[in-house]
């Protein structure tokens, strides 16, 4: 399914008219971009080490994952929305850019990994758990988050 | 979604996500090295 027509709506839509016209509120919705990204970064990375017994071994993991995920969400939801606005900017040149495909699929996949198979199976009690299960599951999503980040950043290389 | 399969299926994409990130990764280096090699020789 070619997308092609969304970006070339994106492009002239009012957001696009706001973010060409004001880099100031360019810069105000990039910054929560940045922080949000910055915020979904430590919660991943807080479960996921307590998964791996590296951090916070004196807290049960349960109530780690339990408070780093209700974050995650926030995190997330304010991360895709002021994407948007930031991708109208430039939305035909996103559009033929790889890295930026490569990110919307990483990032697809990755809310896929956490809402379908993360979130459900650590709701079961983690000593019943495989710790082999839990550490590789640990290892997939700092490594999905890692690449949904770092392809981000590798958009304005490439 | 059974606890066990819900674990198998967490085995096999997790498996999965870190060989291709390998892959993928590989790939990125290995171009920016070939432009680093084609600008500075």
């Amino acid at each position: 399914m070619d997308v092609l027509f969304f970006f070339e709506w994106l492009d002239t839509s009012l957001l696009a008219q706001i973010s060409k016209a004001y880099g100031g509120v360019f810069a105000v919705v990039q910054m929560f971009h940045l922080l949000s990204l910055a915020m979904l970064g430590g919660m991943v990375l807080v479960g996921d080490l307590r998964l791996l017994n590296i951090l916070m071994t004196s807290v049960s993991s349960e109530e780690v994952i339990d408070n780093t995920q209700k974050w995650f969400t926030v995190a997330l939801t304010v991360m895709i929305i002021s994407g948007i606005f930031m991708s109208s900017a430039v939305a035909m040149k996103l559009y033929y850019n790889e890295m930026f495909w490569a990110k919307m699929a990483s990032l697809g996949f990755g809310i896929a990994f956490v809402y379908l198979i993360r979130r459900p199976l650590l709701k079961y009690d983690h000593d019943t758990i495989n710790p082999w299960t839990l550490r590789l599951l640990a290892l997939a999503s700092i490594t999905i988050w890692f690449t949904v980040a770092a392809s981000g950043r590798w958009i304005g290389f490439s | 979604m059974s606890k066990s399969t819900l674990e198998k299926v967490a085995m096999v994409s997790s498996s999965l996500v870190l060989v291709a990130a390998i892959w993928f990764w590989s790939l990125q280096v290995g171009d920016v090295l070939e432009t680093l090699k084609l600008a500075y020789g």
